[in-house]
């Protein structure tokens, strides 16, 4: 038979919960009873703190626990991380495109990546959409001859185009640098930003597809 | 404000890397760390001793994006934390993050339920929290004074060389944490290993523990070399003989407190120095107090057993203790000959081989030593020993060149926790690298391994 203190007109058995003295009004109590006399919250999982090295005791919510003077108690919640909402992350799902961006831009993403798998997205903190086609062919008048791009993609496409793309590519030896082809630094490595664009973008008929596959002719007209 | 800085040995932040960017299918992994604490006015450093890969039992959700962690292992973790007075720290990754991993919304909420729980029930010790993807890190820490995570201002690994990371993008650090290195004074240092070489070694504290012979040769070569904040310690006033050995030393300074007489030298070289001094033996109180945080200890003390008393406190600590010493033998023969003239030095990490593995401080050995102490403790004869300021030099000289590749890694050739060190033979005039431990397995050095001044915090319950 468990001990019950008096204090004044508050029997009960003293205990502590996250470091605060409760009298607990009976000497059984349910995990769900206790977590509700400090207002822990259902999902938090209780623990009692045992005396020594051992593990601390859970107690499931349904558990009926023998409450001793002096015991104390802890709750935890589940330790969350994750990147969802890291701007980091490269998206190649539709689904995860269409929560990031308006549906008119996932429209137009999915007919890019119809045509070329294993495009992804990554959305920069400014809400700037990247998207980098793997495998584009650039021929041999470039090295390498295939190469991934990356095109920054204005997020109201296709009333604004794209104003170009970079490229991890130069020109293969003895050819020259043809026009609309600068040098830039990202992350380290020296990148060719190529500022071509569709003439007479049209937002009308004009989509993102549309700028991808210039970038492909545009490629094959270098060659020849 | 005092600066944050996270320490792991480079075993530990192996450990840790492997497992969170080894997931084969990319998903995020996560590890609980247990780490020593060191608190002083200057900074509060968090040693990493221990990292636990959260088993994906203990996972409710595992994906690419994101990971539950279920709370019994977080308790289990925790009360490990309790008992021994340690910082909990919980470290996951960004496989798909780039070079400047950050802290996403959904780890920002996950830490503002948890780790005000965790801040209570570990006694309010600072808990912590890094995430790592393939190419950066980030590091951040919550404080029983703060209701907001700060940023940790390092992130460093103690292996071949001292890397220091910038603890909010895993960068370099930042440039404005250092002063431009004055490009006239240091300019051939510069050509050599390069401007950030020499911020490195000017943002280095160092502790020396002893300036007799060999701490004041180091001590005047780490001013030329462009140290900025050393500490000294030793118990000794200068008399006559130590003026043939003490660089930089006058008869002026007969009597007079060594690391006084060295403060006054440095300052003489450079007003600005910043020279901490204890006038006491280096495991006193005081000496302790003040070489928790420096970032290197020279240790040039004479005896055995605090050589010994050092090596533990670099362990602890997770301080690279530099043990240099030198000495000539004479033949025991009534016509007294030089028999031997060495010197040795030795880079002792914190989890590398220490004094004891290496063979050099034997139970047997300690004792001897104690012995001779107390006899002379007892007859008031202090032993003299035979020694020259020209060994000496060279010896220190070996000691500051390890120094140099220890912080700025400039040579290749490294003694650091491969159980090598380097013996200068004075008679041949020849250094030699020598093999003397092949593990770091000590039970003495071990427990005390990144404890930090978390022994005092331990509770013995609850």
């Amino acid at each position: 038979m468990m001990a019950e203190q008096s204090m004044g007109n508050r029997p009960g058995i003293s205990i502590h919960i996250n470091k605060r003295h409760y009298f607990a009004p009976k000497a059984q109590m349910t995990g769900a009873e206790i977590k509700s006399l400090a207002a822990i919250p259902t999902a938090n999982m209780l623990y009692r703190d045992e005396r020594g090295p051992g593990p601390d005791t859970a107690i499931l919510d349904e558990r009926s626990v023998e409450l001793k003077p002096g015991d104390h108690f802890y709750d935890l919640p589940i330790g969350v991380v994750g990147t969802e909402g890291d701007n980091d992350v490269p998206l190649s799902s539709l689904p995860e495109i269409r929560a990031r961006v308006s549906e008119e831009l996932a429209m137009q993403i999915q007919e890019v990546m119809d045509d070329y798998p294993g495009t992804m997205i990554t959305v920069t903190p400014d809400g700037q959409v990247q998207m980098v086609v793997p495998d584009m062919r650039a021929g041999p008048g470039w090295d390498p001859t295939v190469v991934p791009v990356l095109i920054t993609v204005p997020s109201d496409c296709p009333r604004s185009t794209p104003q170009g793309f970079d490229a991890l590519v130069s020109p293969a030896p003895g050819r020259g640098t043809p026009g609309g082809v600068s040098s830039v630094t990202r992350d380290g490595r020296q990148w060719a930003r190529f500022c071509w664009q569709v003439p007479g973008w049209d937002p009308s008929r004009h989509r993102l597809w549309h700028y991808v596959k210039h970038v492909r002719r545009r490629f094959w007209e270098e060659n020849q | 404000m005092s600066d944050v800085i996270e320490i792991f040995t480079q075993e530990m932040f192996s450990t840790l890397r492997s497992h969170l960017l080894g997931n084969p299918k990319g998903q995020e992994e996560a590890a609980a760390l247990i780490a020593g604490i060191v608190e002083t006015k200057r900074q509060l450093r968090l040693l990493v001793r221990e990292v636990v890969p959260i088993p994906d039992e203990y996972l409710l959700h595992k994906s690419s994006v994101g990971l539950q962690i279920h709370p019994d292992f977080l308790s289990r973790q925790l009360k490990e934390c309790r008992l021994s007075g340690s910082a909990f720290m919980l470290a996951h990754s960004h496989p798909f993050g780039g070079r400047h991993v950050q802290f996403s919304g959904v780890d920002d909420a996950g830490e503002e339920t948890l780790f005000p729980k965790i801040l209570s029930l570990n006694e309010g010790l600072p808990t912590g929290s890094i995430v790592m993807s393939p190419k950066s890190l980030s590091a951040r820490v919550w404080l029983p004074s703060e209701n907001r995570p700060r940023p940790v201002d390092e992130v460093r690994v103690l292996g071949q060389t001292i890397e220091r990371f910038n603890g909010t993008n895993g960068g370099r650090l930042p440039e404005y944490l250092v002063e431009p290195p004055d490009q006239g004074l240091y300019s051939r240092h510069v050509l050599a290993i390069g401007a950030e070489g020499q911020r490195m070694i000017r943002r280095t504290r160092v502790g020396i523990a002893g300036v007799g012979g060999v701490g004041s040769s180091i001590f005047t070569q780490l001013i030329h070399l462009g140290i900025r904040d050393i500490v000294l310690a030793d118990p000794d006033f200068i008399d006559e003989s130590n003026l043939a050995r003490m660089v930089g030393t006058a008869k002026s300074d007969i009597d007079a407190p060594k690391v006084e007489v060295l403060r006054k030298l440095g300052l003489r070289f450079d007003s600005q120095l910043a020279v901490d001094t204890v006038k006491g033996p280096v495991e006193s109180n005081q000496a302790r107090a003040k070489l928790r945080d420096v970032d290197v200890v020279f240790c040039c003390v004479d005896s055995l057993p605090n050589r010994a008393f050092v090596n533990r406190f670099g362990c602890q600590y997770y301080i690279p203790v530099i043990d240099v010493g030198c000495d000539i033998q004479m033949s025991e023969k009534a016509c007294r000959r030089v028999r031997a003239i060495g010197g040795r030095v030795m880079v002792l990490m914190p989890d590398g081989p220490c004094l004891h593995r290496y063979g050099m401080a034997t139970d047997g050995l300690l004792t001897d030593e104690q012995d001779a102490q107390r006899y002379q403790l007892v007859s008031g004869k202090r032993e003299e020993v035979p020694s020259m300021v020209c060994h000496i030099g060279v010896v220190a000289s070996l000691a500051v060149c390890e120094f140099v590749n220890l912080v700025t890694g400039m040579a290749s050739r490294a003694l650091r926790s491969s159980g090598v060190y380097r013996m200068y033979d004075g008679i041949s005039g020849t250094v030699r690298e020598c093999r003397g431990a092949n593990d770091s397995d000590c039970i003495v050095c071990g427990a005390q391994r990144g404890l930090g001044d978390s022994s005092d915090n331990r509770v013995s319950g609850r």
